[in-house]
């Protein structure tokens, strides 16, 4: 009963602690479980759905031609190979989403549920279907993620142009593709009725390869369980014994396919986690912080519990369960909470990641993450309260407080002008480690929101930055045609506009490094390759790669390779690293030279690229070219299908932790706040008494934490000038983007350092309204 | 000579709920305070000589009735206004060592005249420094109020409260809480500033510091039950103001 009276007292009296507590652990457990849930459930679901739905250890996509006869038993015939299942597919290089031009090619199939029985939704979101769906003549199902690509749904339609003849197709509904749904995902799949699939099959046959559509075969090729080999090996099996990489228009193994998909849930995740350990990282300082204050304030009550009798081990039992209480209380608060905000995220990244994850909670890892945090609280808390220990009667009666008042200041003389200034300087200089919590509360949420604005400010207003790093080198309009006149007349027409910076000529081609598939780029101008580590290929016998290529097979600079192309194979010398995310940064490049060295005169088409010295007349000039030449020059702008899908995450997730923010702030402010408050009441009466208003010393309190956060600030802007780029470089790495260098200017670097100190000056200011109710009164009680 | 009010209270009363019913701490008090009088207000424990300064001085609200300073009614003042006249008309002496714990006792008194805006910073600095000396606290100014004994502090509290040359210095028990050497010092010290021409209001029970006064008002369960003059104090009159002030305390039942 004692100690049953005693807590609750002690939640009684530090009541906005106990509040402050709870809601620090709430909103972390509620985003660490979401966090966790999404990134494992995402994970294991995505390779569930690999496996339901039938797709092989490795998938690759052949145009269905003569040559190719005899492929399959090729691939059949190897050892490794268990089976080999074939779907016939129509990839589609063009139509028309919602009245939208397509930016990427898609394949279409014929919708089986007793084939591959993909999860049909009656929203892009949410509402799956639960029984077999019947695709009619006409309707078409599509991935979420053209809902946010082409802002296409149902009832809209997918118009597909074959030779002379258009494929009207009405969006029938929505469907979950575990392999190609992300909206970082360039090719796109789409369901058919069987019948209209044959149709789409005989019109693409019939135009004999003249139009837009062609027909694949999808293989899927399943390694044998007892081989004991790596898809990648497989892979490279394929790519040496068959002829499997001279046709294949794009092979992956299912690993990398799996990879594609979760690119967004990796990057969401990352970002969030490294999020969270610094709101975590708050969390314990400032219960920390606040727990050490608290602990001076009852020096006093502790003696007097001793001297009537209470046992050292009962009052820090007491005090460890005062503490521990609201930990518990938020995490048990938090989980059941987090079960809807799952389904919630779950629900508003869909279009964006294209699957669907099943509600509930990660529940092994959410339980491994929260005893982790649940240990670090009872570590902290049962060092913190040790104190107790040392306490006696007589000391803490005769004196605890005198000793743990202002043992430490700073000589600041306090001017007469700025009065508030100067006292609010004062309290900070002899208030030692009170305000730490604020200094590291701000400099920790400065550092990430800065840290969110250079990365910004990297991927550019209009998602330029980041589209260039999937360029091997830079780029913002290319084109392509036969006749060179009509090229230099198009040049004319950039001039006219824009200065030229960089031109060059450039294409992607399938190869291979060492027998492994990867995109080849060959360009004209081989010092224009975004080369950070090492030189570019200037020799025709030289090749740059990425960090990803080079990690992936282990090479380096300086290191000798084999290269393939078209049936050839040669040995070129590394010469460096080079900046590359298309393909997930699997692409390595060489100099024009270098490829008719490879493979001889080959006809291939090398589109001209331009970079231009006014990016945004790109566009306008795109328009003027195709007005006046129609369908007879190819042209291009740099765009990326992912590109909505990033800024729609990156924005989702600033709001997140500019939400969080702010809650964090107000109840650092409302803690460290009501700690000042109780020790300075008697400061405030004095104030009050000599002249000052409530007005000017609630400025002067508030006018504290601005100058902490001041402080604080600084701190985090000069270690996101230091972390920013290891940091987000390590997470960007998951995108295939091996460098990352941010630049910000001082406007940018500034902004959330003022934006936060503005939001603690406005809580402070709310939260000293208890000084207008001291009155200098409680100095004739005291 | 007729003696200017510079305060007055008409029919305060000041209550506290208790229990359900009403504590009446102070019962329609009229008082006056004159110009240039070092008024000690006495009583015993629980007659409300602090509630009755606090009253005065505008630091606590009144239930009923009105306070008016130089015929101005300060009652009704917002608590700016409050703020602003106890700023640069009121001066305070607490009991307790009421400092602010992370001043220095110069900066404790220069704040409060920093705070009144009457002078420039450099002659605050002077006059807080001159007021230390005259206090014999100077050496002592650089030092928190918790490194200085009881009686430093309270001098610098006298010279906080001096400071802005206010139009009443209010002293609740200056003496309470030290010494009987540093006791003799502050009053002497009150007594100097009395003299110079400063209305003073002192609460005091002890006859031996409120002898320094010389108009006396005996307060009894909220009441005022009875006043006496004296003349101006001096030291080697000691002696028979205190067997004058005992005869008067007498009279109350004290």
């Amino acid at each position: 009963m004692k100690y049953y009276i005693l807590l609750k007292e002690y939640i009684r009296h530090g009541k906005s602690s106990f509040i402050s507590t709870f809601l620090f652990i709430f909103i972390i457990t509620i985003s660490l479980c979401a966090v966790m849930t999404v990134l494992r459930k995402a994970d294991r679901y995505e390779r569930g759905e690999m496996e339901r739905l039938g797709y092989g250890t490795v998938g690759s996509w052949v145009m269905v031609r003569p040559e190719m006869e005899g492929l399959e038993r090729q691939i059949r015939s190897l050892p490794q190979t268990r089976r080999v299942v074939t779907e016939e597919v129509v990839i589609m290089e063009d139509f028309l989403a919602a009245g939208r031009e397509s930016i990427n090619p898609a394949q279409f199939l014929a919708y089986e549920p007793d084939g591959h029985a993909y999860q049909i939704y009656q929203e892009a979101t949410d509402k799956k279907v639960n029984h077999p769906v019947e695709i009619k003549e006409g309707e078409v199902y599509i991935p979420p993620s053209f809902r946010l690509i082409y802002q296409a749904a149902i009832g809209d339609e997918i118009v597909l142009t074959i030779g002379e003849k258009e494929k009207h197709l009405r969006i029938a509904g929505y469907f979950e593709d575990p392999i190609m749904g992300s909206a970082v995902m360039g090719i796109k799949t789409m369901l058919l009725n069987g019948a209209d699939l044959r149709a789409l099959k005989k019109d693409c046959l019939d135009v004999q390869g003249e139009g837009t559509g062609s027909l694949y075969h999808w293989y899927h090729i399943f390694m044998g369980e007892e081989e004991g080999l790596t898809a990648k090996e497989f892979q490279q099996i394929l790519n040496e014994e068959t002829e499997l990489k001279n046709f294949a228009r794009l092979t992956y193994t299912q690993t990398a396919m799996q990879n594609f998909m979760l690119i967004l849930h990796n990057i969401f995740s990352g970002f969030l986690l490294v999020f969270l350990t610094v709101l975590l990282v708050i969390t314990l300082l400032v219960m920390s912080h606040h727990i050490n204050a608290a602990m001076e304030q009852d020096y006093v009550d502790i003696g007097i519990l001793k001297a009537v009798g209470f046992r050292n081990r009962d009052i820090w039992f007491m005090k460890q369960l005062q503490y521990l209480l609201p930990v518990f209380c938020g995490i048990i608060a938090g989980v059941p909470m987090s079960i809807p905000v799952t389904g919630l995220v779950n629900r508003l990244i869909a279009p964006a990641t294209g699957i669907m994850v099943p509600a509930g909670l990660a529940w092994r890892e959410c339980f491994a993450a929260l005893s982790m945090i649940l240990v670090l609280f009872v570590v902290m808390v049962l060092a913190k309260t040790a104190k107790t220990g040392k306490v006696t009667p007589v000391l803490a009666i005769r004196g605890g407080r005198a000793d743990v008042y202002f043992k430490s200041r700073l000589q600041m003389p306090i001017g007469g002008k700025g009065l508030p200034f100067h006292l609010a300087l004062r309290q900070i200089t002899s208030g030692g480690g009170h305000y730490i919590s604020t200094f590291f509360v701000t400099a920790l949420l400065v550092f990430f929101l800065t840290l969110s604005g250079r990365l910004d400010a990297w991927m550019g207003e209009d998602g330029s930055g980041l589209m260039q790093t999937f360029e091997a080198a830079p780029v913002d309009f290319y084109m392509w045609h036969d006749d060179a006149g009509v090229i230099k007349e198009v040049e004319q027409l950039i001039r006219a506009r824009t200065k030229i910076l960089k031109k060059y000529q450039m294409g992607s081609l399938p190869g291979a490094v060492n027998h492994m598939d990867y995109v080849m780029n060959v360009i004209s101008e081989p010092e224009y390759y975004q080369v950070y580590r090492g030189r570019s290929c200037l020799y025709k016998n030289e090749a740059v790669i990425t960090d990803i290529l080079a990690e992936e097979l282990e090479i380096a600079v300086g290191d000798h390779v084999t290269i393939s192309c078209e049936e050839q194979s040669r040995e070129f010398i590394v010469t460096g690293i080079y900046q590359c995310a298309n393909d997930m940064g699997a692409n390595f490049g060489i100099s024009m030279e270098g490829y008719r060295w490879l493979c001889g005169a080959a006809d291939t088409t090398f589109y001209w690229h331009y970079e231009l010295e006014e990016r945004s007349v790109a566009e306008e000039i795109k328009k003027d070219v195709a007005e006046r030449y129609g369908d007879d020059i190819s042209i291009g702008e740099v765009t990326w299908s992912g590109m909505e899908s990033v800024r729609f995450a990156m924005t989702a997730l600033e709001i997140v932790m500019y939400v969080i923010s702010v809650f964090f702030i107000l109840i650092v402010v409302v803690m460290t706040g009501n700690k000042i408050f109780y020790r300075e009441r008697h400061d405030i009466g004095i104030l009050k008494a000599v002249g000052f208003s409530s007005g000017s010393l609630r400025t002067a309190f508030a006018m504290r934490f601005v100058l902490v956060s001041a402080a604080g600030s600084a701190a985090g802007i000069v270690l996101s000038e230091f972390l920013t780029d290891p940091l987000v470089g390590g997470i960007l790495k998951l995108t295939g983007v091996g460098q990352f260098e941010s630049r910000l200017s001082l406007a940018a670097a500034v902004l959330p350092a003022v934006q936060i100190m503005l939001v603690f000056f406005v809580f402070a200011y709310l939260v000293s309204h208890k000084i207008k109710r001291v009155t200098p009164v409680i100095l004739i009680s005291e | 000579m007729k003696q200017n009010t510079v305060l007055r209270a008409e029919d305060v009363c000041k209550s506290f709920a208790n229990n359900g019913g009403q504590n009446h701490v102070l019962d329609m008090i009229n008082l006056a305070i004159y110009e240039g009088d070092f008024t000690v207000i006495m009583g015993s424990s629980g007659a409300g000589k602090s509630t009755l300064l606090y009253a005065l001085s505008g630091m606590d609200r009144v239930t009923s009735g009105r306070v008016y300073y130089k015929q101005k009614e300060i009652t009704r003042l917002k608590e700016k206004e409050m703020a602003a006249l106890r700023a640069s008309e009121f001066g305070f002496i607490f009991q307790q060592m009421h400092l602010v714990s992370n001043l220095t006792l110069m900066e404790n008194v220069v704040v409060t005249g920093y705070l009144c805006k009457k002078e420039s910073t450099r002659s605050v600095n002077q006059q807080a420094f001159a007021l230390l000396k005259q206090m014999h606290v100077e050496e002592a100014k650089d030092r928190l109020p918790s490194q200085v004994s009881g009686g430093e502090a309270q001098r610098a509290a006298i010279a906080r409260a001096v400071i802005n040359r206010p139009g009443i210095v209010f002293a609740d028990e200056p003496t309470g809480a030290l010494n009987r050497h540093n006791t003799e010092e502050v009053l002497n010290l009150l007594s100097e500033l009395n003299r110079e021409g400063q209305s003073i209001v002192m609460v005091t029970h002890d006859t031996r510091a409120a002898i320094h006064g010389n108009r006396f008002v005996y307060l009894e369960d909220g009441r005022v039950m009875g006043e006496m003059q004296m003349p101006p104090y001096r030291k080697e009159e000691e002696k028979s103001r205190e067997r004058q002030m005992e005869a008067w305390l007498a009279s109350m039942a004290w």
